[in-house]
């Protein structure tokens, strides 16, 4: 019998991802790598037509069936699309051939656009980083794989394109779903042209270990506390009017997403993740170093491999409930998009996603100056914070959907009054042309 | 100071990397030389959206103009006839057209589902309006629309394939006219039995056909497709 197009369901993390797609949410995420020589095109295009053959789960297209959205195999040729300075994308037939990732060359830079669906930002650095290889040697570059770049001569493992969230939840009875309260939303004056406005700080790692050494605390969770902070310094404190405060909402929540094969093993190049929601209520004054233990303490009270397990197990439930499976998915995409917007935006006031470091063979590194990791902001969610290490420093992106910065400028200079040296790179999105 | 190749911000203390002139925290003119920009750079002012906005509301400012002079017009001059229905039908016809067919990313299935929809529709209200013979839409247009898209469905196939139009949604609207002319032949409604016979025996071959020579293709579909 004739095989067909290759196909894959949605795995569990990412059925809402079509559903909640909108103006107001795209659901995208960026990489870069910033190169030491200007980006050749062609070469590049070349490159990624050579590594989507060994990163089958990337080479699809999105389809609807009857009661689920589905990825199909995608045997279209991909095509380079242009770098969009509004970080607004969406991704469609005539741009990129029905692709779910765009690759762009701005300069010396790299960037893919990922939509959420096809995979996470673990698996996104994956594929980053066997392109910007492939790119280097299809440049005659000396770089060598050195177990940490995939091989493209190798076939794609089955490990990595399943749905690993199936395989690892467990049958307890015991699920039920948090009852979180509705978070602190950030506001600010929009901007008068499509866009996010995007500011990238370096710090390095040397440094910031110090810190976090002194308090006892991880890197994620330091950041955490200092954003927390930042947001109610620069929104909530001596603020007299804003619609969140009249409705006395000072609970500012910072969702972060967990990399579950941290957790529980596993290869999957699509979307594993679990997360957690850590929070301050500013109904009363307090210090950094106060909202800093409370991080800490939420960290180790919620980050625990039961917690996780039973996280992955109550999602796993939610999709194989049989009422659910047999809606058609005219119902479902309304269902989940109402559900979302009650249970999930309002939920957080932003997120923040730490890739960690990134690591590339040392034969590359004379190549490759930086590595970026930008999300996407919305009407729905206007502010986002995202963290990626690269050699000696990180990488602290914040994307927001309006034109104040007094966010950003709050929270790195919590750091430059620690001494700290601080490098600012911004897209200047406010700046009228 | 900051590094080589950097400005900075004295009253943030951070070092900036970019050509333009305040920093991007504090809005403070940036100190030092630097021409490096990592973000390309906007290069219009205006929301998109507001151009679009416009031309909807030209077109359909041009739209109810028109509407209204034909209705006033009809009234006037020859109120029995009720002519400017038909082109108050046929004004939204193409609104409809434009947004759900031609410029909406909707499934083909779904854009030839409502195209045939709106058709039937339109057509049965023109009958209805005309007062010509009573069952000439009946008759003979939904056999005639019938039989060319089934024509249309098969040439699909033929020549793109699966790069048009699957195999199962081909079938799925063979069933839907076998069935309804079907039901209109057993009910006697129609005054040209021969049109839907045609039409009939038209579906019953081309699904035949696509069990035949599509069987595989079938299985496939109708796994991705009803996969729960």
């Amino acid at each position: 019998m004739k095989q067909g197009k290759k196909w894959y369901s949605l795995d569990n993390s990412s059925k809402i991802f079509p559903a909640t797609t909108s103006d107001g949410r795209k659901n995208t995420f960026f990489l870069s790598a910033v190169l030491k020589e200007e980006v050749n095109k062609e070469i590049l295009e070349q490159a990624v037509n050579e590594v989507l053959k060994r990163f089958p789960s990337f080479c699809v297209r999105l389809k609807r069936g009857m009661f689920w959205y589905y990825l199909e195999e995608n045997t279209k040729p991909f095509k380079l699309t242009e770098e969009n300075a509004n970080f607004l994308e969406t991704f469609d037939e005539k741009e990129n051939n029905n692709y779910l990732f765009k690759v762009s060359a701005f300069e010396k830079k790299i960037t893919i656009t990922f939509f959420h669906a096809i995979t996470d930002g673990n698996g996104g650095i994956e594929f980053l980083k066997a392109l910007v290889f492939e790119y280097l040697l299809l440049l005659g570059k000396p770089v060598k794989r050195e177990g940490i770049i995939k091989n493209l001569e190798a076939p794609a493992l089955n490990s990595e394109t399943e749905d690993t969230s199936v395989l690892v939840s467990s049958t307890d009875k015991d699920v039920k779903l948090p009852k979180d309260k509705k978070a602190f939303r950030t506001s600010g004056t929009p901007f008068e042209y499509d866009g996010q406005g995007v500011i990238i700080g370096s710090i390095k790692i040397d440094e910031l270990k110090k810190v976090t050494k002194k308090y006892n605390v991880t890197i994620t969770c330091y950041l955490t506390a200092v954003l927390i902070y930042s947001i109610y310094q620069a929104f909530i404190q001596n603020k007299k009017q804003s619609i969140s405060l009249k409705k006395n909402n000072k609970n500012v929540v910072v969702f972060i997403p967990v990399n579950m094969r941290k957790v529980f093993g596993g290869e999957t190049l699509r979307n594993f993740l679990g997360y957690i929601r850590l929070n301050h209520d500013f109904n009363i004054e307090v210090s950094f170093e106060e909202i800093l233990n409370s991080c800490k303490k939420q960290m180790k009270d919620k980050l625990t491999e039961e917690n996780m397990k039973k996280l992955v197990s109550d999602n796993v439930k939610i999709e194989k409930n049989f009422f659910l499976r047999i809606m058609p998915l005219f119902i479902k995409d309304l269902a989940i998009k109402l559900s979302y917007s009650r249970l999930g935006d309002c939920l957080h006031t932003c997120n923040l996603s730490n890739l960690g470091s990134v690591d590339i063979p040392e034969s590359m590194k004379e190549y490759v100056e930086d590595i970026y990791f930008i999300l996407d902001v919305g009407a729905k969610t206007k502010t986002n914070v995202s963290v990626v290490g690269y050699l000696d420093h990180i990488n602290v992106c914040f994307a927001r959907f309006f034109k104040e910065t007094e966010l950003e400028r709050l929270f790195f200079k919590h750091f430059s009054d620690l001494g700290m040296n601080i490098k600012i790179i911004s897209n200047y999105w406010e700046k009228r042309i | 100071m900051g590094e080589e190749n950097l400005k900075h911000c004295e009253k943030c203390k951070v070092d900036v990397e970019t050509s333009a002139d305040y920093c991007p925290l504090c809005y403070s003119e940036l100190e030092g030389e630097c021409n490096i920009n990592k973000f390309k750079e906007r290069t219009v002012n205006e929301k998109s959206g507001k151009r679009m906005a416009f031309t909807v509301k030209l077109f359909g400012f041009m739209s109810i103009c028109a509407a209204i002079i034909c209705t006033v017009i009809n009234i006037l001059a020859d109120p029995q006839t009720r002519w400017s229905l038909i082109v108050d039908l046929s004004i939204l016809y193409v609104w409809i057209l434009v947004a759900h067919t031609i410029l909406s990313k909707r499934s083909f299935f779904e854009k030839i589902l409502f195209q045939l929809v709106m058709i039937f529709a339109i057509l049965f209200a023109c009958e209805r309006i005309s007062a010509v013979s009573p069952r000439w839409m009946l008759s003979y247009v939904c056999p005639s629309i019938a039989i060319t898209t089934i024509l249309t469905l098969n040439l699909f196939s033929m020549i793109g394939g699966k790069r048009y139009i699957s195999i199962i949604t081909c079938i799925v609207f063979y069933v839907i006219f076998l069935v309804a002319g079907s039901i209109i032949l057993g009910i006697n409604q129609t005054d040209c039995r021969v049109l839907y016979w045609v039409a009939i025996i038209y579906s019953i071959v081309s699904i035949l056909g696509s069990f035949i020579f599509g069987y595989s293709s079938i299985v496939n579909e109708f796994k991705k497709k009803m996969h729960i």
